[in-house]
């Protein structure tokens, strides 16, 4: 807690001890992320190596990622580093496209989900939202000479008006949440990390 | 041999014992060696009883009373408050335990354990008559020549009564009252006063005469003589006694009241009352009576208001045997008018005696109105109990109180009589209320209607049965009466409802019912319609972005670039060659497809622009992430890029938001190497960066909001005019274009998603990633527009049609 108020107040008033205990702090907080970061790791493979061991169901899958997870290891270890040519080639062909893979699966389950919405829940707001995102796509399609009645005006109309006045409001509220979560994690009402 | 079991133990003790071995607690009552046990002690409550057995100290004390002046104790000490009142003469001459004579002649009347008509009285009257029993007529006389003297307020008269002990009163006894004395009076006289027909209670008192006795009766003649404007002066108490009759029953009323107020309360009943022996007791003992006014001088007693008339008393020295002077007061007066006063109200003869009373134990009063005959004035006690106070009570309606056991005419009147038929009447007048028949199911059960009176009364006749407590009346129960709750009454289970009621619950039972039922699963089809549904959707989408990758038609238009996109042309355009540029790379792999594109095309301008970009990440992923960015970029720019020489990695920042904080103030702390380990600072691009504000561009390549927050939040103070450029994806432009529009902005530049990168390659005369993959977004973006509408349109006529099959099956079942 008080590390955390000589942060804020550091963030208001500039002292020269108070911005160095300040740094330091922060330094403290960069290094036990780092370590997090490790344990993290530590612990994601204790879990998979507990199923392996125990062949609970989805044992496969746990073995691929100890497999996959030793294999980068190795590679940056002994294969010129995290940025040598063999871990490029493994972000490349390997990271890249399953991750990406996941990402157009999901853009066919929203397409599903959206015709579903109207089969299943048909309201007011799912009407005013289904029309706007039908709305939005289509008017950015950019196909020549489609832009008739002024559409590509009223998209962006709506992208700057209607789009940004949710966007701030949303932000607006993050900020103020975040205040009140720094607060508690200030006084010591709320412990995120369970310390 | 006989055992005797200790009252307040329980414990079995030999019979001779009188103590018991155990608790030392009395085996033997007091009273028991009374006279006569009577049939009132019964009638006695039990704590009453429980009085008499006084330590063993006072029983000598009063062994020496007799048992009728003892048992005046109990009333004595229970008036013994109202002592308090007397006059400071009779407050010093008297024990404040003993009440004064007139109380001990009346308490000795009234007291419950000295019923006349127990027949001992009558008894001892035959025992201990003697030449002694009229020594106390003696003493009268004597009084009567010191009328003269002090009045008993003062000190002299104190010392005197001090002085007359029984041992000398004795000798004391004037000669008309000694037996000689006697035989000489005239024959009529000595007649009609024989000494065998002396009361018992009067030898008894010459023998053990109390101090208290000797000084009431020595103080008599000085009252009178402290009023000797008054011919005919009596004791104040007694003047009151038979002042007017509605004098006093105001007086009885008065006294009552004032008596219960200070009377405790377990001595009074549910009402408040006192019982009938106490009140009795009360009424006529002259404690009660208001003490006669003393003057602030010397404490002598003031003539009381109500004084009575001289016509109003008796002619007592009429009949006199001793010879008086005129005007003096007549030291039997007192006792001539008390006796005349309790005939008064009521002769013995004209009294209606109860039928308990034996007409024979009555006998005594006849002799004791023999005895005093010729002492007292010749007073026809027929007609003043015609016209005496029981007149006057009669009178003014008001009637003796009921004294149990007792003589009618020596209990007092209490004004009762009226009341208890007017209470009577108002209680017949109160109808009881009568609760609608609502209210009245709202009774809770197991409540009684209504409080049992009798609980308390059962409690008072309650003996204690075992125990320490054992034989005492009137302890508290050890169940309390919570415990002796009523059973609650028994209500049937069968509910009472309507016929509609009934018909709706046996539809519900139905309902459930059919729940209950097993029915049989349809079969899963091989191919559900929605996995073929979301299959068709997939292939669609696959099926046109492959036909516009490979053939690249059909050509769409690239959009115009916007103001944000011109800004970061404008500004990259701007940097001079080797300036170190920021570069963050902070989307994750999925989003490669997307913000590869639009990040490639702003890093290739700056490859153009030949500036030193500084890669950096908070993504683990980043790092690796920043090299494939790099090599694209190169590969676009037709170049090889050198690490070292053409760029730096920094590599992975741990820590969020605070690192980012940490690092924008302090960048050579967090990082002194590059990714590749080589030297960072020492470079010629780096030299004079020492904050992040000294960097020549940020530029921020970001997919999520959150983090595009962190970036903008935490580097846009320290920047210190550094631009800021953000590069998006779509869905995270709504959350940062409000940075960019803000006055002044924070963000200088924005590109987003691959319209925006598109807008930019244009605007720079690039044909990146962005261009090339232009044409199979909009052809994948507008089969996704057709898929969302049919198939919406699709779900919804056969939702409908799955719902209108649904209802005719209700139907049709």
């Amino acid at each position: 807690m008080l590390s955390g108020l000589v942060v804020l107040v550091g963030y208001f008033v500039t002292l020269p001890g108070l911005s160095d205990l300040r740094g330091l702090f922060l330094d403290w907080a960069v290094i036990l992320t780092a370590v997090a970061a490790i344990v993290g790791v530590a612990n994601l493979a204790k879990v998979h190596w507990r199923k392996v061991r125990t062949g609970q169901p989805g044992a496969v899958f746990s073995l691929t990622t100890l497999t996959s997870l030793v294999l980068t290891i190795l590679v940056v270890i002994f294969l010129g580093g995290a940025t040598s040519a063999w871990s490029l080639w493994l972000f490349n062909y390997a990271l890249v496209p399953v991750e990406a893979s996941l990402l157009a699966v999901l853009s066919v389950t929203l397409i599903y989900a959206f015709a579903r919405m109207i089969n299943r829940r048909l309201t007011i707001f799912n009407l005013i939202f289904a029309g706007t995102a039908l709305f939005i796509l289509i008017t950015a399609f950019a196909w020549s000479g489609f832009d008739v009645f002024g559409l590509r005006d009223i998209r962006s109309w709506v992208m700057q008006v209607w789009a940004a006045a949710g966007a701030r409001g949303i932000l607006l509220g993050v900020a103020l949440g975040a205040i009140a979560t720094g607060l508690r994690v200030l006084i010591g009402s709320d412990r995120p990390y369970s310390g | 041999m006989a055992e005797v079991r200790c009252p307040m133990c329980g414990k079995a003790n030999p019979e001779e014992l009188d103590v018991c071995q155990y608790c030392q607690a009395r085996l033997k009552p007091i009273w028991e060696s009374a006279p006569l046990e009577s049939a009132s002690d019964n009638d006695l409550p039990e704590w009453l009883r429980s009085l008499r057995s006084e330590p063993e100290a006072e029983k000598g004390k009063e062994e020496a009373l007799p048992d009728w002046l003892s048992g005046l104790r109990d009333v004595s000490d229970v008036e013994a408050p109202l002592e308090a009142d007397q006059p400071p003469g009779t407050a010093d001459e008297f024990p404040q335990d003993q009440p004064d004579v007139s109380s001990q002649w009346f308490g000795s009347t009234f007291a419950p354990d000295e019923e006349p008509a127990e027949a001992g009285l009558g008894g001892q009257l035959e025992g201990d008559l003697s030449e002694e029993s009229i020594s106390w007529l003696s003493r009268i006389q004597e009084t009567d020549a010191r009328s003269g003297e002090p009045a008993p307020g003062s000190d002299e008269a104190g010392e005197e009564a001090s002085q007359l002990s029984p041992p000398s009163f004795e000798n004391e006894i004037p000669e008309w009252l000694k037996p000689d004395a006697l035989a000489e009076q005239p024959p009529e006289q000595t007649d009609s006063a024989p000494q065998a027909q002396t009361p018992e209670w009067g030898a008894s008192e010459e023998q053990a005469l109390p101090e208290w006795l000797k000084d009431e009766m020595l103080q008599e003649p000085a009252e009178q003589h402290a009023s000797p404007s008054q011919e005919t002066p009596s004791p104040e108490w007694f003047d009151e006694d038979i002042s007017p009759v509605q004098q006093l029953a105001d007086e009885t009323e008065a006294k009552q009241q004032a008596a219960q107020r200070e009377l405790p309360d377990w001595m009074t009943d549910e009402e408040g009352h006192l019982p009938e022996w106490l009140q009795s007791g009360i009424f006529v003992s002259p404690l009660e009576q208001p003490p006669p006014p003393v003057s602030s001088s010397g404490g002598e007693p003031l003539p009381t208001p109500a004084e009575p008339e001289e016509s109003e008393l008796p002619a007592a020295d009429a009949k006199l045997p001793f010879k008086m002077e005129e005007g003096e007061p007549s030291p039997l007066e007192w006792l001539a008018s008390l006796e005349t006063e309790s005939e008064g109200s009521k002769s013995a003869k004209d009294l209606q005696i109860p039928p308990e009373i034996p007409e024979d134990e009555l006998s005594w009063l006849s002799e004791l109105e023999t005895a005093y005959s010729d002492l007292l004035p010749e007073v026809d006690i027929a007609s003043e109990g015609a016209g005496g106070l029981s007149e006057g009570f009669e009178s003014e309606g008001l009637s003796p109180p009921p004294v149990e056991g007792l003589p009618s005419w020596l209990s007092e009147t209490e004004p009762e009589g009226e009341e208890a038929p007017a209470l009577a009447d108002e209680e017949e007048s109160l109808q009881p209320a009568e609760l609608p028949s609502w209210l009245q199911a709202m009774r809770p059960l197991g409540v009684p209607d209504e409080p049992s009176g009798d609980a308390g009364a059962a409690e008072t006749e309650q003996v204690e049965g075992a125990g320490p407590l054992a034989g005492l009346r009137g302890v508290l129960p050890a169940e309390p009466d919570v415990s002796q709750g009523t059973k609650p009454s028994a209500f049937p289970i069968r509910l009472q409802v309507t016929a509609a009621q009934e018909e709706q619950a046996n539809l519900l039972r139905r309902l459930i019912e059919a729940e209950a039922q097993p029915r049989p699963l349809p079969k899963a089809p091989v191919l559900p319609a929605q996995f073929v549904l979301r299959l068709v959707m997939a292939v669609l989408l696959i099926l046109s972005v492959l036909i516009g990758v490979v053939s690249g038609l059909p050509e769409f238009a690239r959009p115009a670039p916007s103001s944000e996109i011109l800004a970061v042309r404008q500004m990259i355009e701007h940097l001079a060659p080797q300036s170190p540029v920021l570069f963050a790379v902070d989307y994750e792999p999925s989003y490669s497809g997307e913000m590869d594109a639009v990040s490639g095309a702003v890093l290739g301008h700056l490859l153009r622009r030949n500036v030193y970009p500084v890669m950096i990440s908070t993504v683990p992923t980043g790092p690796i992430q920043a090299e494939r960015l790099l090599n694209m970029a190169g590969k676009a720019a037709g170049q090889s890029l050198a690490p070292t020489e053409q760029y730096a990695n920094l590599g992975y920042l741990a820590g969020g938001a605070a690192a980012l904080a940490a690092f924008a103030e302090t960048p050579r702390a967090y990082f002194a190497l590059d990714i590749q380990g080589g030297q960072l600072w020492n470079r010629p691009q780096l030299q004079n960066v020492g904050s992040v504000g000294e960097f020549a561009m940020v530029v921020v390549a970001v997919e999520n909001p959150d983090r595009a927050r962190f970036w903008v939040e935490q580097l846009s103070p320290r920047l210190k005019g550094t631009p800021l450029v953000m590069i998006v994806s779509a869905q995270a432009e709504p959350l940062i274009r409000p940075y960019y529009d803000a006055a002044p902005a924070q963000v200088q530049g924005l590109v987003s998603g691959l319209p925006g990168a598109t807008a930019y390659e244009a605007a720079t005369v690039q044909n990146g990633a962005a261009s090339l993959y232009w044409t199979p977004f909009n052809i994948g973006l507008l089969v996704a527009v057709l898929l969302m509408f049919l198939g919406g349109v699709m779900n919804l006529i056969a939702g409908r049609i799955v719902r209108q099959k649904q209802r005719q099956e209700t139907k049709s079942k």
